[in-house]
């Protein structure tokens, strides 16, 4: 099993509520999906947020409605910072 | 009979509630089904949705079920691919959709100002298959005849062309309501 790659979220996206992004990873090059890890009132979910890449969007719930509401609103941003680590180590195909 | 797949992550709903058992129940059942609802069931992130989608294809479902987990599947806590075998007579309350079909059900004459079709080079449909793998082509300029001028501009994709490649890239069907547990035969393990 390939190793787990990740990018560091912290202090690059803005918490939402008391979520607090911590890190996206991947183990399968090239994947659709990424896992959001996250700390929600100051610790670390057992659990992550599934990132799905082609969609640009967090498929998961965390929480309330409202709390949910603006961490699927981060998706963008996550987006764009885990794309570009991937254009700049080659791992997208173009 | 037709033999489809439907492949679930660690974490999520249905990885601590077995489908052969429970079946595989939309996420909102009392939602009203139509050619729009299924095209941002498949096009989009929109996961309030009437529909269950399963998969023609072993090996769509293997990469979902190991990919979409919402933590790393391992020897002792594995994703699933579970095996659904629908029947030629559906029981009354499920409807099992084409989405291609569907989509194409909505589709006005090839004449109209705004289709479906694209306007982008041949190598499009490749960003629209893979749009984080092959963005270039997705966001490629569109060429215009020399000398026509107007905004530079990436081609034109609509809700109805994402959903027909994604459908087909994903062997993609769609059934309205729950999936019965006894149409769920077999389960594998995916590390």
């Amino acid at each position: 099993m390939p190793d787990i790659k990740s990018v560091d979220l912290r202090g690059k996206i803005p918490d939402a509520g008391a979520v607090h992004f911590l890190r996206a990873e991947w183990k399968v090059p090239q994947s659709r999906f990424v896992i959001v890890r996250f700390a929600l009132d100051n610790k670390e979910q057992l659990l992550g947020l599934r990132l799905d890449l082609d969609k640009r969007a967090i498929l998961d719930d965390v929480k309330d409605e409202e709390t949910s509401a603006a961490v699927k609103a981060r998706a963008e941003q996550i987006w764009n910072i885990v794309i570009s680590y991937r254009q700049e180590r080659r791992e997208t195909y173009i | 009979m037709a033999l489809f797949f439907k492949g679930v992550g660690v974490g999520t709903f249905l990885h601590g509630n077995d489908p052969r058992i429970i079946g595989i129940p939309p996420r909102a059942p009392a939602i009203l089904y139509n050619a729009g609802v299924a095209m941002r069931h498949i096009a989009r992130g929109t996961t309030v949705s009437p529909c269950v989608s399963l998969t023609r294809s072993y090996g769509v479902a293997y990469m979902y079920a190991r990919e979409a987990s919402l933590t790393f599947p391992s020897t002792t806590t594995p994703a699933y691919v579970y095996e659904v075998d629908i029947p030629d007579r559906l029981p009354a309350g499920i409807r099992l959709i084409d989405p291609v079909k569907a989509v194409a059900a909505t589709l006005p004459s090839p004449v109209t100002s705004l289709s479906y079709f694209h306007d982008g080079d041949k190598d499009f449909i490749l960003g629209v298959a893979s749009p984080s793998l092959m963005a270039t082509h997705l966001n490629a300029p569109v060429r215009q005849p020399p000398g026509s001028g107007g905004a530079a501009r990436s081609a034109v994709l609509t809700l109805e062309l994402e959903t027909l490649v994604r459908a087909l890239r994903d062997a993609e069907v769609l059934v309205v309501g729950t999936v019965p547990a006894a149409f769920v035969t077999v389960r594998h393990a995916i590390v």
